[in-house]
C-alpha cells in the first residue's frame, strides 16, 4: 500500500471520520477547512498519528501547517523524512 | 428556599434500565436488575461482575455523526439524559441560548475517558499520548460537549463530590434560578462504569459485588454499579402550567439534623453500601413510608438525582406520592436532603 | 440574606505557589521580577514548571504524592486566610463554613504506577483508590477545620478557582453560609503534563505571556483561597475587611472541547455580567489580571479583546510567575488581584519582549501603579468555560 492510501486509511480510523472511507478523499483534497474540515485539534491527533503509523516526527504547528495542506502535500512530507 | 419554587419541567434519564421515562417506570414496576456484566480479573480468575449499563446507540438521534465523532462515552451518556429532559419538556435542540444554565453533578467524572488517555501513554511508552483522549479526560467533558451540541452560553458547571454531588450542584442550580441569573437550569447527574471500577468492586468487596443489590439490608454489603444520566429541566417556578412539580427544600446537613415531613415518602438513596447503611438505617427507622429506587439504576455517586426524577414520573403516573422526601448519605455523616411536590396525574399518560 | 448584586466582604487571604508559600512572600517575588523556574523531565526531555518544593510547603502538607496533595495544598492556603481573616477555631465553630474549591488533578483518579498494575494483570493494591475517595479538596478542608456548611468542588478545568470564589459570593448572599473559604488548589502531575505536551501547546522555555513569540504554556501547582464574609458575621467579631466581591460572570463558548473561539465571544459576556452585577463600566476598571497562559490562542483571544472592551486599561499576565495552575488559578490569581489592590500597584508582566502585531493588547512591561479601586481577573477554560471576577479594594 503506498504512503498516500494508508495515509487515507489512518485518518478515517484514527480520527473517527466515520462518514467518509478511504477512497473518497482525493489527493488534493485540503485537509483542514472547506476540504475534510478537520481543526485544530485534529491536527495533533494528526501529529501523533504519523508519528504511530510511519514514525516521523513534526516538531510543531509550524512545521505541521505546510505539511497539512493536503494528503498529498503530508505524503510527500512524510516519504521525504523516511528516506533521511 | 424562597419563593417561587424551582419547578420542573422536563425529566430525562438513561440507565442499565434503559432509555427514557417508560423504561425507568417499567423496571419500577418489575424490580430493577443490573443489564450487564463488567469482566475482571478476580483473586479466583476472571469473572463477570454484574452491571447496570448504558447503551449509548440512540446518542445518533439527537446528535448528528459530525458532532459524535469525538464525543466520549461520559458525554454521550449525558446527551442521552439531557436531550430526553428537554424533549420531554416539548424543546427543541439546538437551544441557541445564553440565558439556559447548565449543571453537571458526577461523582467520578470522566473516568473511562482518563484511563483511555493513560492507555494511549503507555502504549508506545509515552510516544503516542493522544490529545483527543486527553480533551476528553477532563470532568467538565460532558459540560463542554453537551454546551456545543446544544449551542448554550450561559453558565455551566461540573461539581465533584462523590454521593454529595447531587445536592452540592442542586443547590448552585436552584440559586441561579432564584437569582433570576438564568431562565431556565438543564441539570444533570451523569456516572459510567469502566473495567478500572469494576476491579475496585470486586477487591473492596469481594463475592459481595456480585449482586443482587438490597438496599434495606443493613448489614450486608450488596451495591451493584451503575452508570447512566439523569436529567431534570428546571425553571423558575413563575410559570406552572406544566410542571411536574416544584422543589421545596434543598439542604446539606448532618445525619443527625435530618428530619423527613411526616407528610412525605421518604426516598433513601440506600444502594448497598455499608459504609453508609447506619446513616440510611437512622433514616428508615423514622419514617412511615419509604422506599429506594436504586434497584431499578444501580450504585453510582451522583444517584439522588435518579431518585428525584424517577419519583416526578411515578407521580406523573399516578404510581406515585405528591411529597418526596429524598436523602442521600455518605459515610461521613453528610446527608443530602431534596423535598419536592409533585402534581400526581400531572399529564394522565406517559 | 443580601441582594443578588451586593459587594461581598473579604477578610482572609491564602496562597502556596512557586513564586511564594504565602501571600507576602507572593507580593515580593511578583515585584521583584523573579521567575522561579525549575526544570522537570519528562521521557528524556527538560520541561519548565513551576513547582513547590518541600521547603516551600508547610511541614505536614507535602507528605502525599497522590492526588491528595491538592488538598492539602488547600488546607495550607486556608490556614493561611483564616489566620489573616483572624477566624479561630471558636469562631469557625460558631458559624456555618462552607467550602467551595476548583481543581482538576484533586479530582481525578491519575494514578500511573497503579494503572500499569492493573493493565498488565499485576492486580495492584487499591490503598491508591482509598486515597482517591478521600482526596475530595473541598471535603479534606471542610473535615480539617470541622466545617458542616455546604461543600463543593468545582471540575470546570480552567476555571475553576475563579468559578468557585463566585459561587461562593452566592452562598454568602444568601445565607447558605456565614463564611466561606473559596479558591482552587492544583498540583502537578506527569499524566497531565503528557496531555499538555500532546496538544503542542506547551513552551520548552520559561513562558511568554502575549508575546510575538510565545510558544506555550508551563504547568504551575499551588493553591490560592480567599474568606468570603457575611457583613453579619463581621460585626460579631469586627473584623477587617481586606477587599470586596463585586462582580462575577461566568458564560460558554459553546465552541469546541480544547479551543477558545477566536472571537473570545463566551469571554465577552463573563466580563460584561460581572460589571453588570458590579454596576461598574469598563473604564471603571483599573487593571486586569488576564488568563495570559502563553498559548497563541488565547494570549490572541484576550490580546484583541481587552483593548477593544478597556481600552487604556493595564492588564497582564502572572503566569510567568505562577505557570498555569490549572483549578487553581482562578484562586491564585484572585489572591493576587486583591494584593495588587492594596500595593496600588501591579506586577510587570513577565516572560513578555515584543509585542504581537496580530492584536493591539499591549501588557505592562513594569510594576504600574493603580488607583487601587477595582481590579478584574478572567479565567479561560478547556472547553469554553469563561470566568470573570471583580474586586473592589478596601480604601
Amino acid at each position: 500500500m503506498d504512503i498516500k492510501q494508508r495515509l487515507k486509511q489512518v485518518i478515517v480510523e484514527d480520527l473517527n471520520l466515520e462518514e467518509t472511507t478511504p477512497d473518497q478523499i482525493r489527493d488534493d483534497e485540503a485537509l483542514f477547512g472547506e476540504g475534510i474540515g478537520l481543526d485544530s485539534l485534529d491536527a495533533v491527533e494528526l501529529v501523533v498519528v504519523v508519528k504511530r503509523h510511519f514514525g516521523v516526527e513534526i516538531k510543531d504547528m509550524t512545521e505541521g501547517r505546510t505539511a497539512f495542506a493536503s494528503i498529498g502535500s503530508l505524503a510527500k512530507f512524510i516519504e521525504e523524512r523516511m528516506t533521511r | 428556599m424562597t419563593e417561587p419554587h424551582p419547578a420542573i419541567i422536563g425529566v430525562g434519564l438513561v440507565g442499565g434500565f434503559g432509555l427514557g421515562k417508560q423504561a425507568a417506570i417499567e423496571a419500577l414496576r418489575t424490580g430493577g436488575r443490573p443489564n450487564g456484566t463488567v469482566p475482571v480479573m478476580s483473586s479466583s480468575g476472571q469473572r463477570q461482575l454484574p452491571a447496570y449499563q448504558v447503551d449509548t446507540s440512540p446518542v445518533s438521534r439527537f446528535v448528528a455523526p459530525a458532532a459524535l465523532r469525538r464525543m466520549n462515552r461520559f458525554a454521550k451518556i449525558a446527551v442521552l439524559g439531557a436531550s430526553l429532559a428537554l424533549e420531554d419538556a416539548g424543546w427543541s435542540i439546538p437551544l441557541k441560548r445564553d440565558d439556559i444554565g447548565l449543571v453537571i453533578a458526577s461523582g467520578y467524572g470522566a473516568s473511562k475517558s482518563t484511563f483511555d488517555f493513560l492507555d494511549s501513554m503507555i502504549d508506545g511508552e509515552g510516544q503516542f499520548p493522544s490529545p483527543t483522549l486527553f480533551s476528553n479526560s477532563v470532568h467538565s467533558s460532558a459540560a463542554s460537549h453537551l454546551s456545543i451540541v446544544l449551542e448554550l452560553g450561559g453558565p455551566c458547571l461540573t461539581v465533584s463530590q462523590f454521593e454529595m454531588s447531587t445536592i452540592s450542584a442542586l443547590l448552585t442550580a436552584c440559586q441561579w434560578l432564584q437569582q433570576d441569573h438564568v431562565k431556565a437550569v438543564l441539570f444533570g447527574a451523569v456516572d459510567e462504569v469502566c473495567p478500572v471500577l469494576g476491579y475496585c468492586y470486586d477487591r473492596f468487596f469481594g463475592t459481595d459485588a456480585y449482586g443482587p443489590m438490597e438496599p434495606f439490608a443493613w448489614d450486608r454489603q450488596t451495591a451493584v454499579m451503575g452508570e447512566g444520566a439523569a436529567f431534570l429541566l428546571l425553571t423558575r417556578g413563575t410559570d406552572n402550567s406544566n410542571a411536574y412539580g416544584h422543589i421545596d427544600r434543598l439542604a446539606w446537613t448532618q445525619n443527625q439534623d435530618v428530619t423527613v415531613p411526616g407528610d412525605s415518602l421518604l426516598v433513601l438513596g440506600a444502594d448497598g453500601h455499608t459504609c453508609c447503611a447506619a446513616n440510611y438505617r437512622r433514616l428508615s427507622e423514622t419514617a412511615a413510608t419509604q422506599t429506594a429506587y436504586t434497584p431499578v439504576y444501580g450504585s453510582l455517586p451522583g444517584g439522588q438525582a435518579f431518585d428525584v426524577a424517577i419519583a416526578a414520573i411515578a407521580a406523573e403516573q399516578d404510581s406515585g406520592c405528591s411529597r418526596i422526601c429524598s436523602v442521600k448519605c455518605d459515610a461521613n455523616g453528610n446527608c443530602g436532603v431534596i423535598e419536592c411536590t409533585f402534581d400526581q396525574g400531572r399529564r394522565g399518560h406517559a | 440574606m443580601m441582594q443578588i448584586d451586593e459587594a461581598v466582604p473579604i477578610t482572609g487571604l491564602g496562597c502556596l505557589c512557586a513564586a511564594g508559600r504565602s501571600v507576602p512572600k507572593l507580593t515580593e517575588t511578583l515585584f521583584a521580577g523573579r521567575r522561579c523556574v525549575a526544570w522537570r523531565q519528562i521521557r528524556g526531555n527538560s520541561y519548565p514548571v513551576f513547582q513547590l518544593d518541600s521547603h516551600s510547603v508547610p511541614a505536614g502538607y507535602y507528605e502525599e504524592a497522590e492526588c491528595e496533595r491538592c488538598g492539602r495544598l488547600a488546607m495550607a492556603a486556608a490556614d493561611e486566610a483564616l489566620i489573616h481573616a483572624g477566624l479561630t477555631g471558636e469562631h469557625l465553630q460558631r458559624r456555618r463554613v462552607g467550602v467551595c474549591l476548583g481543581t482538576t488533578v484533586g479530582s481525578a483518579m491519575n494514578n500511573e504506577t497503579f494503572y500499569r498494575d492493573f493493565r498488565a494483570g499485576r492486580m495492584p493494591e487499591i490503598e491508591p483508590i482509598r486515597r482517591y475517595l478521600r482526596a475530595n479538596p473541598a471535603t479534606m478542608v471542610a473535615q480539617a477545620f470541622g466545617l458542616t456548611g455546604p461543600c463543593q468542588t468545582i471540575t470546570n478545568a480552567c476555571s475553576s478557582g475563579g468559578v468557585a470564589i463566585g459561587h461562593a459570593a452566592q452562598w454568602v448572599r444568601a445565607g447558605l453560609c456565614d463564611v466561606a473559604i473559596a479558591g482552587g488548589a492544583d498540583m502537578l502531575c506527569n499524566v497531565i503534563h503528557a496531555g499538555f505536551l500532546s496538544l503542542l501547546v506547551t513552551d520548552a522555555e520559561p513562558c511568554r505571556p502575549f508575546d510575538r513569540d510565545r510558544r506555550g504554556l508551563n504547568l504551575g501547582e499551588g493553591a490560592g483561597v480567599v474568606v468570603l464574609e457575611s457583613r453579619q458575621s463581621i460585626r460579631q467579631r469586627d473584623a477587617t475587611i481586606q477587599a470586596w466581591l463585586r462582580g462575577y460572570g461566568n458564560a460558554s463558548d459553546a465552541y469546541h472541547i480544547s479551543a477558545p473561539e477566536p472571537g473570545g465571544r463566551g469571554l465577552r459576556r463573563a466580563l460584561e455580567q460581572a460589571l453588570t452585577q458590579a454596576h461598574l463600566y469598563p473604564k471603571d476598571i483599573d487593571f486586569i489580571n488576564a488568563h495570559g497562559t502563553a498559548t497563541p490562542e488565547n494570549d490572541r483571544v484576550e490580546g484583541r479583546l481587552f483593548p477593544d472592551m478597556f481600552p487604556g486599561v493595564p492588564f497582564g499576565s502572572t503566569k510567568g510567575f505562577t505557570g498555569h495552575t490549572l483549578g487553581a488559578a482562578g484562586g491564585i490569581e484572585a489572591v493576587i488581584t486583591i494584593l495588587c489592590l492594596q500595593e496600588k500597584r501591579i506586577p510587570a508582566s513577565i516572560g513578555f519582549h515584543e509585542p504581537d502585531p496580530d492584536f493591539a493588547g499591549r501588557p505592562v512591561v513594569e510594576n504600574t501603579p493603580i488607583a487601587g479601586r477595582y481590579g478584574l481577573s478572567d479565567s479561560v477554560a478547556f472547553g469554553g468555560n469563561n470566568a470573570a471576577l471583580i474586586f473592589q479594594g478596601q480604601s
